[in-house]
């Protein structure tokens, strides 16, 4: 024993004392993660995404459904006026109509004018005993009115709405605050939808996998079956037959979704099998169960984590598109896809954009984030790499 | 190579039968007939009878799976459609062309732009064009498309009337045919081909880098270029031919995507087209139209599959030798 | 120490079906192991060498029933297991054990040292808890390493530590037969020497049997007690080591020790290269395997394959010019 010794301690290795941390493959796989910034940038968005979904009461100024009907349609940046020390408004373009603010932009209530000329195109309104004119002739082409007082002109003045920082709809609710809450939907659309095909996914495909022959053959040609149609379709006569609720949108993206899974979970399995170390387990006399949950799951869940990662981003935007179809998740309650409905009268598109473009640039930038994210991932668990 | 074809060939029609019957179940399962819409309150219960009787809505559901079957393979009939009173293939004829042209031009689009893009990036690796590439190809990934629509549409049909909002061409334009008609058709086809390519170019872009770039790791790329030989020769000749190999498969795969597309660029452009039919169909409770449509699509995307293999069958040697 | 053997294999043979055609059929086999016939002795080493593809390491995954053998009988402590199900096997395993060639892909990544070596006691019972530690802990000191590995994971460790970690998780279990399946052919050679040194020493301890599947002469000849040469799925010559080395009577056994380079550079050698390629193992030469490329070939050997007999001394030898 102890001539041995001394060779032994010669040979290489990379732990030469107890202190140092253990740096289990998990670890491993973080610490390549944190070297891609885009990634790290993009965990920082989710996060927030998820954080604001999550404390949607808390970050708010309002309830997503609280209305004013005569404060709607109330643009983002406003055309303002200052009628004196104390009077200020802002001008709404559709209706050409007069709405009193603070001087610091905030939202008090509408104004009525005393007369309307139709005709020619005013209004004449009393502030304090001044006479005021809004004259809206050329109103559509440049974007104002011309206000005067007691014959002066004021001159108009472009501030950011302070209340509603990003506007109200058509039934003036906030716009800022319903897209908070449509972040609840889409985060939660998109994590159990993909929950429910990673939990289909690992059982089919460690069962085609594992098991081979006739049972493989025929979960394959199942799932080819499922994948070849256009999801689509699938999913709106599904949606028309079961009816359109957020939780059968869920369902049904998850249950057509876990084919993609599946078979890589599939290949995996049937590239880990003839690994030494499954001999191995073999020649240890362990059980199927645990050969399968020990030794080969933990090494397929990389894989499945970056496509997991990036069919969430997939279920968002599948999501927002049956809602904006009318398909998804029903007004009043609101998600980024039903909020971009709006868009579909012409007035709201050329001249409304704060309606529209908000919940389509949440979208775009979740959805950009988890395939950052999953990419980043992909990246980092990637066993080819050289750490 | 032939065995692997004719097994390939084999393999299909299980998948195929199978489709029919989810279609077919899928279709009838919906609540409501087609007399559901029909919105006169003096019809009797009798008078709704007979037209479903009509429709041959009265036998049980083996029955008229069986028969629908058995008009496809045997006479290609698809059935009548109960919106357009017409057969459903003619519905399906009619309209089938308009979306393979704008899936075909978007397409194009993507191939001709994707791949050599994907090369550039993989080729020049952690450039500043790499990384503008990855970044539009994330862009192009992430874009919801009918947001992307909406705002192509807002820029260039409103506010500044350079292209057509909606439709295929203009009414009216059909009649006047020629090359007047053409034209037409091809400034309504510019925006919903962006809207419907931007995804699949986005996503050669990316396969075709990633599978470069796996393939110029490799040694025989190597050699060739230790061989002395132009590095252009090394990439297009060598490596790109390999590396085309799995986006080859992928082609097949990325065809039901490509409808799945078109049904939200055409419901937002009013391209009268497949996407706009099988709406109808579903909202109007149209099972024969619902019916040949899915099935028509399902049909096409194994076509594509196949062809997808097969193709990838003669580009693999290993396999052309089985 | 007894003498009657651990391990006993008679007309031992594995094919490998090969499929072709539209549906699959099988047109022909691979007959990696074509008809062995050995015993190893209790405490003993028996060394298998041949080049690739001869069907070592097919034998040795066979013989501890990782794949089923096609035809033949496998002994075990005087116990036919050839027949035996998955799961009565599975009670068997835990005295006989195997040692893989790839220090990389032979241990799971995920799992630390300490899972590794100990999972096979915990699965069948056999310890747990602080025992269980205890017992891992002993282990792995005795292969080498020290006791603060266990809560760590193989990528951590450099090839030869990895060895060592899976002749640790092989022997965890106390077993009577171990098959070394190439256990020292991917490693650096001066980490070889202090694995096979390694294995020495367990063997003595533990009173083990080896089967020691290797393609190296030089290491067979260091370890092993008998030594066997396989070619094509027979095996062709079998003897007590110094007799095979300094008495080879197969015309492959000669070429193959005659092949091995000298380390002493004035010796130079009159090396007379084997001619032709390895036959196909699905299609091979009919009568003696070997005759395509012998040197002493003759009419007979194409006509009848030779017998496998004892010439004496209990070395045994398949090959007509036996029988001059």
């Amino acid at each position: 024993m102890s001539s041995d010794m001394k060779t032994r301690k010669q040979d290489e290795g990379n732990i030469t004392n107890e202190k140092t941390r253990i740096d289990s493959p998990t670890r491993v796989a973080f610490r390549r993660l944190k070297k891609s910034k885009m990634s790290m940038v993009s965990l920082v968005v989710i996060a927030l995404f998820m954080l604001m979904a999550i404390f949607a009461p808390f970050v708010t100024p309002v309830g997503y459904n609280d209305l004013n009907m005569r404060g709607n349609e109330i643009s983002a940046n406003l055309v303002t006026f200052q009628i004196d020390e104390d009077n200020f408004v802002l001008y709404k373009l559709k209706d050409h109509s007069f709405h009193a603010i603070t001087e610091d932009a905030r939202y008090i209530e509408r104004v009525d004018p005393l007369k309307r000329n139709r005709k020619e195109r005013y209004n004449i309104y009393d502030f304090n005993g001044k006479e005021v004119i809004m004259d809206y002739t050329n109103a559509r082409a440049v974007g104002f009115p011309i206000v005067t007082i007691d014959g002066q002109a004021v001159t108009m003045e472009r501030r950011w709405n302070r209340s509603n920082i990003l506007g109200t709809d058509n039934l003036g609710r906030d716009v800022y605050t319903r897209i908070v809450y449509g972040a609840r939907i889409s985060l939660s659309v998109g994590l159990v939808a993909v929950a429910i095909r990673v939990f289909l996914g690992i059982l089919i495909g460690s069962i085609a996998g594992y098991y081979g022959g006739k049972i493989d053959n025929i979960l394959m040609r199942f799932a080819d079956m499922v994948m070849c149609f256009p999801q689509l379709l699938i999913i709106i006569t599904i949606i028309v037959i079961v009816g359109p609720s957020i939780f059968n949108v869920m369902i049904v993206l998850g249950i057509l979704g876990w084919p993609g899974i599946a078979r890589i979970v599939r290949g995996q399995i049937l590239s880990l099998r003839e690994q030494e170390f499954m001999e191995a387990a073999e020649a240890l006399g362990l059980s199927d169960f645990r050969k399968i949950f020990r030794h080969l799951l933990p090494n397929i869940m990389a894989s499945v984590v970056v496509f997991a990662t990036i069919g969430i981003a997939g279920a968002i935007l599948t999501e927002a598109a049956l809602s904006f179809l009318g398909l998804g998740v029903q007004p009043p309650t609101p998600s980024w896809g039903n909020m971009i409905q709006a868009a579909r009268s012409i007035y709201a598109l050329q001249r409304q954009w704060w309606l529209w473009v908000p919940p389509g640039l949440a979208i775009f930038i979740t959805v950009m984030s988890f395939n950052i994210l999953g990419d980043g991932l992909r990246d980092a668990l990637d066993p080819k790499l050289k750490k | 190579m032939k065995n692997y074809l004719i097994r390939r060939l084999i393999q299909t029609l299980p998948v195929l039968l199978g489709i029919t019957i989810i279609v077919f179940t899928l279709a009838n399962a919906a609540p409501g007939n087609p007399t559901s819409n029909m919105m006169d309150p003096t019809m009797t219960a009798a008078e709704r009878a007979r037209i479903l009787e009509r429709f041959g809505m009265n036998q049980s559901v083996t029955v008229r799976y069986v028969n629908w079957l058995r008009e496809i393979v045997f006479h290609r009939n698809l059935g009548h459609s109960t919106t357009f009173i017409v057969p459903v293939a003619q519905v399906i004829g009619a309209h089938m062309w308009n979306t393979f042209y704008l899936s075909a031009v978007a397409l194009a689009i993507s191939l001709l732009i994707g791949i050599p893009a994907g090369v550039i990036s993989a080729t020049k690796q952690y450039s500043i064009r790499d990384g503008g590439l990855t970044i539009f190809s994330l862009i192009g990934i992430s874009m919801p498309s009918f947001f992307f629509a909406l705002l192509l549409i807002k820029w260039f049909a409103i506010d500044r009337q350079i292209l057509p909002m909606a439709g295929m061409s203009q009414p009216g334009m059909i009649d006047i045919g020629g090359w007047e008609y053409i034209k037409n058709v091809m400034l309504h086809t510019v925006l919903p081909a962006i809207v419907l390519g931007l995804g699949s170019t986005a996503g050669f872009m990316r396969y075709t880098r990633s599978s470069m770039l796996e393939v110029i790791r490799q040694d025989y790329i190597r050699t060739a270029r230790a061989k002395g030989l132009g590095e252009r020769i090394v990439i297009y000749k060598h490596a790109l031919r390999n590396a085309m190999i799995p986006i080859i498969t992928l082609l097949g795969f990325w065809i039901p995507g490509l409808f799945s597309g078109a049904f939200i660029v055409e419901s937002i452009f009013a391209w009268p087209g497949m996407g706009t039919i099988g709406l109808r169909a579903i909202s109007d409770r149209d099972y024969s139209l619902l019916m040949g449509v899915s099935f028509f699509l399902s049909f096409l995307t194994l076509l594509g599959n196949l062809t997808a293999d097969i193709l990838y069958g003669f580009a693999d040697p290993r396999i052309k030798y089985d | 120490m007894r003498n009657e053997p651990i391990v006993r294999v008679e007309g031992l043979k594995k094919h490998f079906p090969i499929k072709s055609g539209v549906m699959r059929k099988t047109v022909g086999y691979v007959r990696a192991v074509d008809g062995l016939d050995f015993e190893i002795k209790e405490g003993r080493t028996l060394g298998l060498v041949g080049e690739s593809g001869c069907g070592k390491s097919t034998t040795g995954r066979t013989i501890i029933k990782l794949l089923e053998a096609t035809a033949g009988k496998i002994y075990f402590e005087g116990q036919d297991i050839t027949s035996l199900s998955k799961k009565e096997m599975r009670k068997l395993r835990t005295k006989i054990q195997i040692i893989f060639q790839d220090p990389y892909s032979s241990l799971n990544p995920r799992m630390t040292v300490g899972e590794i070596v100990g999972e096979a006691l915990k699965e069948h019972g056999i310890a747990s808890g602080k025992e269980l530690e205890k017992k891992v802990i002993e282990t792995i000191e005795k292969c080498g390493l020290s006791s603060y590995h266990i809560s760590r994971y193989p990528h951590e460790f450099s090839g030869g530590q990895r060895q060592r970690i899976g002749i640790a998780r092989a022997l965890a279990l106390d077993p009577k037969f171990v098959v070394c399946d190439e256990a020292v052919s991917a490693l650096d050679v001066s980490i070889q020497a202090q694995v096979i040194n390694l294995l020495k020493e367990l063997q003595k301890e533990m009173g083990l049997t080896y089967l020691f599947i290797s393609h190296d002469l030089s290491v067979v000849n260091y370890i092993s007690d008998e030594v066997g040469v396989m070619y094509l799925g027979n095996i062709v010559e079998l003897a007590e080591k110094n007799e095979l080395f300094n008495n080879p009577k197969h015309p492959y056994t000669q070429a193959l020790l005659e092949a091995i380079p000298s380390s002493n550079p004035r010796e130079r050698k009159e090396v007379v290269p084997l001619e032709g390629e390895i036959p196909s193992p699905s299609n091979p030469p009919s009568g003696c395997k070997f005759r395509t490329r012998c040197p002493k070939v003759m009419d007979i050997c194409s006509e009848q394959a030779p017998e496998f007999k004892d010439i004496g001394n209990e070395h045994f030898v398949a090959c007509h010019l036996m029988d001059m």
